[in-house]
């Protein structure tokens, strides 16, 4: 039987750790540099209809699985999922998305944390002054590719350390209060970040141009985008990996919530959240800064590639040119924010495994945190030690994208057409603190399955060309970890099915 | 600032801070629900 006992402090607490796990890295990197890419201010408009129709109803419908498993004393997706349709042996199978996901993301996500940390170190120490935009952008290339130094390694290893730590303390113990310093850090931060960079005015401290010209770039609406579907698809795919839906997470840590607690205002307040941190404070830090000191066309070249460039190797370069203090404020502020929008995101994903190994295997806390850390070491070492080699972006792709958007369809398939959207509907209203729309019952059910069906649909042609052209060795031995970690997690839910029949049988356990 | 620039960025945080304050205010005015069993 489980001794998972956990439970959360406070409602404010299980909110902010909520959207401490929608929010990340992506908040401040990826949204800007997509919004920029796909018709500037106009972007938001299928973004937040994407919002509308695909995020807020999958928010719901995790919030509503997790807390119907967690009466069942289910935390993690496997047998959440098996919970909805008991009659069917494939959900298990399915649900193990939400466990394999959660691995396979921290184990290269934990690496990208470190470098936050390191960054605030170097800032710290002062060691980015009078080293030049070159001296900034090289000492990225050489901290990854771990030339002359150990220096990654221990950062990496510190960073598990503390995320172990954490979960090691519990739900109430740790998360929560890692969430409830974590956050307002985070808004902290970046208000001051966002003021700075609204406020760039040209000539002072070396800037070309001001800070509004980069707002004014990233907001002119270009409204032609929005009959381009390649629009509706990035905006489809940025409301999904903000939102961290798709990856058993959210599912988790409802599934801690009490019986009868609301749902429906806590997914709402925990969602608008990570939006308020994605659409005022991300849009206002990196683009501004950026296009301040770079110009528009520099700042287009560098984002071609993605926003992670010019978040480690331009912007620590550029606050510098604000004076030793100030540019070390405004780093520690920038690489703190950033380490703090990703732990509270890996801590989530800890939760799951953690939940998966008590509820089955009878661990306890402790046990369980630091198998969680091994398993993330032993798997995160590849993307280390060949992060040059791709395997780090190989990781991303098919865990940290392809497997959410799998996941999250085959679960609003389930909750609306096998549950039944008759059940599902009470279960998301069951002690709701607002009123929800009836249009989102409709939405749910019909909407959202084909929205994520249009996204899956667009990404096969992409899948297939990765199939077909896997690069190098190391990407294939890549490939070959993650379905060893998909199949071993799949052996463990057959193991844990069987124990929990075999005692049954013997009459251990009420079903 | 352009004129359109200003207006989609204000309409767009605008909208975002609102409802942000609204539903995070309607959770710290909700009132607090009674103890009862946790789920499991």
């Amino acid at each position: 039987m489980s001794n998972n006992q956990e439970s959360w402090g406070s409602r404010l607490g299980l909110i902010l750790a909520m959207a401490g796990n929608a929010v990340g890295l992506g908040n401040f990197l990826r949204f800007p540099v997509q919004a920029i890419q796909n018709g500037g201010g106009a972007f938001i408009i299928p973004y937040l209809v994407c919002f509308l129709l695909m995020g807020i109803p999958l928010l719901w419908v995790e919030w509503a699985t997790g807390r119907f498993g967690g009466k069942k004393g289910n935390h993690s997706t496997p047998f959440i999922l098996h919970e909805l349709d008991p009659g069917r042996a494939i959900w298990k199978y399915i649900g193990v998305f939400g466990i394999f996901t959660n691995i396979a993301v921290a184990a290269y996500y934990c690496y990208l944390e470190s470098w936050t940390l390191n960054y605030v170190w170097m800032f710290i120490q002062g060691s980015f002054n009078g080293m030049g935009q070159e001296g900034v952008a090289d000492y990225f290339g050489s901290y990854v590719s771990l030339s002359g130094s150990s220096t990654a390694i221990y950062f990496w290893l510190l960073c598990l350390f503390l995320n172990t730590y954490i979960l090691s303390r519990g739900l109430s113990g740790g998360v929560e209060k890692a969430a409830k310093v974590g956050m307002p850090l985070l808004l902290l931060f970046g208000l001051y970040l966002a003021y700075k960079g609204i406020t760039l005015k040209a000539g002072e401290f070396g800037a070309i141009l001001d800070g509004t010209v980069g707002l004014n770039y990233l907001w002119t609406p270009n409204f032609d985008s929005i009959w381009n579907t390649k629009v509706w698809l990035a905006a489809a795919g940025q409301i999904f990996f903000t939102l961290s839906v798709g990856m058993g997470s959210i599912q988790c840590y409802a599934a801690y919530v009490r019986s009868k607690q609301d749902i429906a205002l806590n997914a709402m307040s925990a969602g608008w959240m990570n939006e308020f941190v994605e659409v005022v404070l991300g849009s206002s830090i990196l683009i501004p800064i950026a296009i301040g000191y770079l110009g528009v066309d520099r700042v287009v070249e560098l984002t071609q590639s993605g926003g992670l460039g010019l978040g480690f190797k331009t912007l620590p370069y550029l606050f510098t040119q604000w004076g030793p203090l100030i540019g070390a404020i405004a780093g520690i502020c920038w690489f703190g924010l950033l380490f703090f929008a990703g732990i509270t995101s890996s801590l989530a994903m800890g939760t799951p495994v953690m939940a998966f190994l008590r509820d089955e295997f009878g661990w306890k806390r402790g046990p369980s945190a630091w198998t969680f850390g091994l398993i993330v070491l032993v798997l995160g070492a590849p993307t280390v030690f060949f992060f040059n080699e791709g395997v780090f972006d190989e990781y991303d792709y098919w865990a940290g994208t392809v497997s959410l958007v799998v996941f999250a369809f085959f679960e609003v398939i389930l909750f609306a057409w096998v549950f039944g959207m008759d059940r599902g509907w009470k279960e998301i209203n069951e002690g709701a603190d607002m009123r929800i729309p009836v249009f989102f019952r409709w939405v749910i059910q019909y909407i959202t399955p084909a929205i994520l069906f249009a996204v899956l649909l667009a990404s096969i042609p992409d899948i297939l060309s990765k199939i077909q052209n896997p690069g190098n060795a190391y990407i294939v031995g890549a490939r070959i970890l993650l379905l060893a970690l998909y199949s071993g997690i799949a052996y463990a839910v057959y193991v844990a099915y069987r124990r929990r029949v075999l005692n049954a049988g013997q009459g251990k356990v009420n079903k | 600032m352009s004129t359109p620039a200003l207006i989609t960025m204000l309409l767009a945080q605008g909208t975002v801070t609102f409802f942000t304050l609204y539903f995070l205010l309607k959770v710290l005015r909700s009132p607090v629900q009674p103890e009862e069993s946790e789920n499991p």
